[in-house]
C-alpha cells in the first residue's frame, strides 16, 4: 500500500508541530494554517494528517483536548507538550541544515 | 502518552471510535462548508467533499494503528475467533485439551514422585561418597556387621575415610502421663558428625555417653519437640521417661533430619555397644562409611577381602559362607533399592506419554487444518497476511494448550493425592512428594512447547492458493509415519492394559485369598510392659489378669495373645535342620530353610479360627513348664513325619537333649506376608517358654461389637491395670490391607498408565482418521453421488483403520507375553499368559480403536455429496 507522499517523509510531523507552536488548534485549522503559510503550495491531505496527529499523540509530542470551535461545535484541539517543543527545536535545526545543504547543491550561486 | 493511558484508551475503544468519528466528521463538515462558500449547492458540496475525503474506514484503521495497540486488538479478535471455532466444534476442542491434560497431568504427577526418589538432594554433607557396608544374609533383612567385626573395621578400613554405625530403629514407649508409642533410633556417638548433621539446638552425644552404664541422654526430632514441648527451647535439660527410664534431653534435631535408611524415628539414643570382651561381640550393628576419593564400591569390596576373611575366621560359622555376601552400596541405591530402576522406568514411560500426547494433539490439529485448508486459502486470498494467519493459529493452540495445562495441573494434583493414599509406607520420600514449583514449571514448559509445536506445524502448512483451483495437491509422504505411530501406540497400550489386568487380578487374589485364619471382627494391639515388670512371673500375671478382665466383657467372644500374629510382621524362626524328629535322621546342616514359631496363649487357635486337623489345641494342663508340648502346622508335620501320624511323636532341638511332644496338627496359615510362600510353623504354650524377653504380647479380641467399641474396651482395660502403657488398637483386616498396599500401588500405577495410553492411542487414531476422511472428502462425495451407500463408505474408512490396528494388536500381544514374563515375580496365583486377561485387554483395545475410527467415518459418510462436490 503506498501512502500519499507529496511531502518528504517526516516533514509533515515538522509542519504540524510548527503550526501548533502558534497555539492549540484542531485538525482543520492545522491544515488551513499549513496551506496559507505555504501560500497554497502545501495541501495537507486529511488521509495523512489524522494518522500523523494520532501517532504524534501516542509518541507524547502533542496532547489533545475536546473544546469548542469558533462556530461553537465540539472539536478536538491539539497542543504541543514540553517534549514536543524540544523535539520541534531539534527537527527544525535538522531541517535547516538539510535544506541549506540541498540549496548549496542545487543552486551554488546563492 | 503513557502505557496506562494507552491501555485505558484500548479498553474504552468504543469511546475512542466515537471520538474519531466526531473528529473526522468535523473535518468533513468544514470541507463541505468550504465548497458551499465557493458557490456549490449543498448537494454538490457534500458529494465533492466526500470524494475528496476518500475512504473513511482505511483512514480510521490507520489512526487506530497509530495508537500502537493494534496487535492487542488483533489478539482480541483472534481469541474471539478461536472461541467461536471451539463453540462450533466442542468435541474437537475437548479432545485436544483432554489429550494435553492427560499428557501433562500424568507426567507431572509421576514426575513429582520420581523427582523425590531420583533427584532430591540428601540432607548430608557430601552424600555422594557415603556407602553402607555389611554382610547380607538371606534371613536377615538388612546388611549387618557384628560388634566385633565392626570394631575391626573401625581399626583398619583401607577403602574408607571414616566409618560410623547404628543399631537401627526399635519401638520404644514414652511411659509418662499421656503415654505414647515411639520409634527410637540407636546410634553411635560419631554417627551424626559422620553424616555432617549438627543438632538444631543443644549438642550431640559424647563418646562417654555412648557406653553401657552411662547417664541416659536423648536427642529429639523436630516433630516430637513440637508436639510434646510446643517447640520450647527450654526442653533441653528436661527429662523424658522412655521405657520407664528417665532420659535427659540434650539436643533437638533439625526439620530436615532423616536417617539414612529413611526409617522414621522420633528419638535418638546412644547405642552403647558393649565394651570389647569375650562373648560380647555378637550384637549386630549397621555400618556406614565414606569412600576415599577415587574408590568405587566394587573396588572397596575387593579391598575389604582381608576383612571378609576376618569375619569368617572370628565370628561367622563357616557353613554360612555360601549364603553370606559382603556388600558396599552407595547411599541412594541403598535407600531406594530396586526402586531406582523402577523410578527410571517410570520416568521413561512418562516422557513417552508426554511425547505421544504432543504428537497426537499435533495430529488432531493437523487433521483440523486439513479440513479447514480451503477456508484458510480463501482468507489468504482475501488479503490476510501469512503472519496474521500464523498468529491466529498460534492463538488457537495456545488457548487449547492453556486449558489443557490448567486441567492437567488439577489432574496432577488429584493423581498425586491418589498415589499418596495408595502408596505403601515403605516407599521412601513419597510421603513428602508434592507438586512443587519446579514440577509446575515443568508442566508449563511442556504446555508451552506443545503450543509452539502444534501452532507452527499446521499454520506453516496452510496458505496454499492451489487449494482454490480444485486440483488438490496433497502429500502422502508423512502418512506412513503417522500410521506407524498409531500402530505403535496401540501396541504399547495393549501391553500396558494386559499388564495392568494381570496385576489387578493378582491383587484381587491376594486380598481375597485364604489366610488360614479369619480376620473378621477382630481388634489387635501390641502391649509392651514397662521395665519395672522384672520377672517372667510378674509379666505373665499381668497378661493373664488382662485376659481375665477382657473375658468379663459380654460382647467379647474370644481372646488370644501371642508374641507375634500372622500373616506379616517379624516372627521368631529357627533353621529347619535344628529340629530332629524322633527315630529319624536330622536334616543336613544349613538346609531346609526356616521354621517359624510362636508362643501362644491357650485360646489362640479358636480365637484366630485356625482349625486343628489332628490331635488337640493347648489346654491348661499344657501350661506346666515340664509339659513340653507343641502344636505343629500341616506342612511341618508332612516334612518331619512324612506319611505318619505325628500326634504323640517327639521332636528335639539338635543341640538339646529334651524332647517336645507333638499334641496336635493345625492347618497352615500365611506367615510370611501376602505373596511369599509360607514357612512351616510350630507353636509352644506361652507359659512354658522362659527364654528371651517377654515384655511384649500381641492381644487379639474377637467380638460382636464394632471395632471402635472393641478398641476402646481394650484400651480402657489396659489403662485400668497400667496407665503408662501406650495402646494402639487396629483391626486385623487393616493390617492385612496394609500388606496389600504395595501390590495395590503397582496395580494402580500401571492401570493409570494403561488408560492414559489407551486414551492417547484412541485420540491418535481419531485424529488420523479425521485427517484421512477430510483428505478423501471429494472422493467420498463422488462415491456417494455415484450411488455408494453411507455404510459402504464407512466400511471403506474402517478397513483403512483396521489395516493398522491389526498389526498393532498383534505386536501388542507379543509384547504383553514378554512383559508378563518379566512381571512374574509380582504375580500371585496368576499365570503370566492368562488367556482371559489377554482376551479382555484385546477386546477393550479393539473396542476403543473401532470407536475412535468409527466417529470420523460416520461423519464423513453423513455429508451431503452435493455440498462436497459444489465446494470444488
Amino acid at each position: 500500500m503506498s501512502k500519499p507522499s507529496d511531502l518528504i517523509q517526516g516533514t509533515l510531523d515538522l509542519l504540524i508541530l510548527k503550526s501548533l507552536a502558534a497555539g492549540p488548534m484542531h485538525g482543520w485549522n492545522i491544515a488551513l494554517f499549513i496551506r496559507s503559510r505555504s501560500e497554497d503550495v502545501l495541501q495537507v491531505n486529511q488521509g495523512s494528517l489524522y494518522p500523523a496527529l494520532h501517532k504524534l499523540e501516542t509518541q507524547g509530542y502533542i496532547d489533545s483536548e475536546w473544546g469548542e470551535s469558533d462556530n461553537n461545535r465540539r472539536a478536538k484541539f491539539y497542543a504541543l507538550t514540553r517534549k514536543g517543543r524540544k523535539y520541534l527545536a531539534e527537527e527544525q535545526a535538522n531541517w535547516q541544515r538539510l535544506s541549506r545543504a540541498i540549496s548549496l547543491v542545487v543552486d551554488p550561486a546563492v | 502518552m503513557t502505557w496506562t493511558q494507552r491501555l485505558r484508551r484500548f479498553v474504552r475503544r468504543d469511546q475512542s471510535t466515537a471520538d474519531l468519528n466526531d473528529e473526522l466528521r468535523f473535518h468533513l463538515d468544514h470541507l463541505i462548508e468550504e465548497h458551499i462558500a465557493r458557490g456549490m449547492s449543498p448537494e454538490e458540496a457534500r458529494r465533492a467533499a466526500q470524494l475528496e475525503f476518500g475512504g473513511v474506514e482505511p483512514l480510521k484503521e490507520e489512526c487506530r494503528s497509530a495508537n500502537g495497540l493494534d496487535w492487542l486488538e488483533h489478539a482480541w479478535q483472534d481469541m474471539r475467533l478461536a472461541l467461536r471455532n471451539f463453540r462450533r466444534q466442542p468435541g474437537f476442542f475437548l479432545a485436544v485439551a483432554a489429550v494435553i491434560a492427560l499428557g501433562i497431568g500424568s507426567s507431572t504427577a509421576v514426575f513429582s514422585v520420581v523427582d523425590r526418589v531420583l533427584f532430591r538432594p540428601q540432607p548430608y554433607s557430601q552424600p555422594g561418597n557415603i556407602v553402607s557396608v555389611g554382610v547380607s544374609f538371606p534371613i536377615i533383612e538388612y546388611d549387618f556387621l557384628t560388634t566385633g567385626t565392626y570394631r575391626e573395621l573401625q581399626r583398619d578400613h583401607p577403602p574408607f575415610a571414616s566409618v560410623a554405625s547404628w543399631s537401627g530403629v526399635l519401638p520404644c514407649d514414652l511411659t509418662e502421663a499421656n503415654p505414647q508409642r515411639l520409634s527410637c533410633g540407636h546410634v553411635e556417638a560419631s554417627f551424626l558428625p559422620f553424616l555432617g548433621i549438627r543438632p538444631l539446638l543443644g549438642r550431640n552425644f559424647t563418646a562417654e555417653e555412648d557406653r553401657p552404664g552411662a547417664p541416659h541422654v536423648a536427642l529429639l526430632t523436630n516433630n516430637v519437640w513440637r508436639s510434646r514441648f510446643g517447640a520450647d527451647p527450654a526442653a533441653i535439660g528436661r527429662t523424658l521417661t522412655i521405657d520407664s527410664t528417665p532420659h535427659t534431653i540434650i539436643g533437638i534435631l533439625g526439620k530436615d533430619f532423616e536417617l539414612p535408611t529413611l526409617d522414621q524415628a522420633e528419638v535418638l539414643l546412644p547405642q552403647a555397644l558393649p565394651l570389647p570382651g569375650p562373648s560380647r561381640n555378637t550384637r549386630p550393628v549397621r555400618a556406614f562409611a565414606r569412600l576415599k576419593p577415587g574408590v568405587t564400591p566394587a573396588r572397596a569390596v575387593e579391598m575389604l577381602k582381608p576383612f571378609y576373611e576376618f569375619i569368617f575366621r572370628t565370628e561367622a560359622p563357616p557353613q554360612y559362607r555360601n549364603e553370606a555376601r559382603l556388600r558396599v552400596l552407595p547411599l541412594r541405591e541403598f535407600q531406594s533399592g530396586d526402586l531406582t530402576n523402577a523410578a527410571w522406568a517410570l520416568f521413561g514411560a512418562v516422557m513417552f506419554i508426554l511425547l505421544i500426547a504432543s504428537a497426537n494433539a499435533s495430529g488432531l490439529l493437523l487433521a483440523r487444518a486439513a479440513a479447514r485448508s480451503r477456508d484458510l486459502a480463501v482468507r489468504a486470498a482475501l488479503g490476510a497476511g501469512r503472519g496474521r494467519l500464523l498468529r491466529q493459529a498460534l492463538m488457537e493452540s495456545a488457548i487449547i494448550c492453556l486449558a489443557g495445562a490448567v486441567a492437567g495441573c488439577l489432574l496432577a494434583q488429584g493423581l498425586l493425592r491418589w498415589f499418596l493414599l495408595l502408596a505403601p509406607k515403605g516407599l521412601p520420600h513419597l510421603a513428602l512428594a508434592a507438586l512443587d514449583l519446579r514440577v509446575l514449571a515443568f508442566a508449563l514448559l511442556a504446555a508451552l512447547f506443545s503450543a509452539l509445536l502444534f501452532g507452527m506445524v499446521p499454520a506453516l502448512a496452510t496458505p496454499n492458493p492451489a487449494l482454490l483451483t480444485g486440483t488438490r495437491v496433497t502429500g502422502t509422504r508423512s502418512l506412513h509415519v503417522r500410521h506407524l505411530l498409531v500402530a505403535v501406540q496401540l501396541a504399547v497400550s495393549l501391553i500396558l492394559l494386559s499388564a495392568a489386568g494381570l496385576l489387578l487380578n493378582s491383587l484381587s487374589r491376594q486380598v481375597g485369598q485364604q489366610f488360614g485364619f479369619s480376620p473378621e471382627r477382630t481388634v489387635t494391639a501390641e502391649i509392651t510392659l514397662p521395665a519395672n515388670y522384672r520377672t517372667q512371673t510378674e509379666r505373665q500375671a499381668f497378661f493373664e489378669k488382662l485376659e481375665a478382665r477382657l473375658r468379663a466383657i459380654p460382647q467379647v467372644r474370644s481372646i488370644a495373645y501371642a508374641d507375634t500374629l500372622p500373616p506379616g510382621g517379624v516372627s521368631r524362626n529357627v533353621p529347619y535342620f535344628i529340629l530332629v524328629p524322633e527315630g529319624r535322621p536330622a536334616a543336613p546342616r544349613g538346609t531346609g530353610g526356616i521354621v517359624v514359631w510362636r508362643s501362644v496363649s491357650n485360646g489362640y487357635f479358636s480365637a484366630l479360627g485356625i482349625p486343628i486337623l489332628r490331635g488337640r489345641a493347648f489346654q491348661p494342663e499344657d501350661d506346666r513348664p515340664e509339659a513340653m508340648n507343641i502344636v505343629i502346622s500341616q506342612t511341618l508335620a508332612r516334612r518331619l513325619f512324612p506319611g505318619e501320624d505325628p500326634v504323640g511323636r517327639r521332636v528335639r532341638r539338635v543341640f538339646d537333649k529334651d524332647w517336645f511332644t507333638v499334641i496336635g496338627v493345625s492347618r497352615d496359615v500365611r506367615n510370611s506376608g501376602l505373596t511369599a510362600a509360607g514357612n512351616p510353623e510350630f507353636y509352644v504354650s506361652r507359659r512354658t517358654v522362659t527364654e528371651g524377653s517377654f515384655r511384649t504380647a500381641n492381644f487379639l479380641i474377637r467380638g460382636d461389637a464394632p471395632p471402635a467399641a472393641l478398641s476402646s474396651w481394650l484400651r480402657a482395660e489396659v489403662a485400668s491395670l497400667e496407665p503408662t502403657i501406650p495402646v494402639v488398637p487396629r483391626t486385623l483386616e487393616d493390617s492385612l490391607g496394609e500388606l496389600a498396599a504395595r501390590p495395590r500401588f503397582q496395580a494402580a500405577l500401571l492401570t493409570l498408565f494403561a488408560f492414559s495410553g489407551l486414551a492417547l492411542a484412541a485420540a491418535g487414531l481419531f485424529g488420523l482418521m479425521s485427517f484421512l476422511a477430510a483428505q478423501r472428502a471429494t472422493e467420498i462425495g463422488v462415491r456417494l453421488a455415484l450411488g455408494a451407500t453411507p455404510a459402504q463408505v464407512r466400511q471403506l474408512l474402517l478397513r483403512q483403520a483396521l489395516k493398522w490396528t491389526i498389526p498393532g494388536v498383534a505386536a501388542g500381544v507379543a509384547g504383553s507375553l514378554l512383559l508378563g514374563r518379566a512381571l512374574r515375580s509380582l504375580l500371585f496365583q496368576v499365570s503370566p499368559a492368562d488367556p482371559a486377561i489377554f482376551t479382555a485387554a484385546c477386546c477393550v483395545l479393539v473396542a476403543a480403536a473401532l470407536l475412535a475410527a468409527y466417529l470420523p467415518a460416520r461423519r464423513a459418510s453423513a455429508v451431503d455429496p452435493a455440498v462436497t462436490l459444489r465446494a470444488e
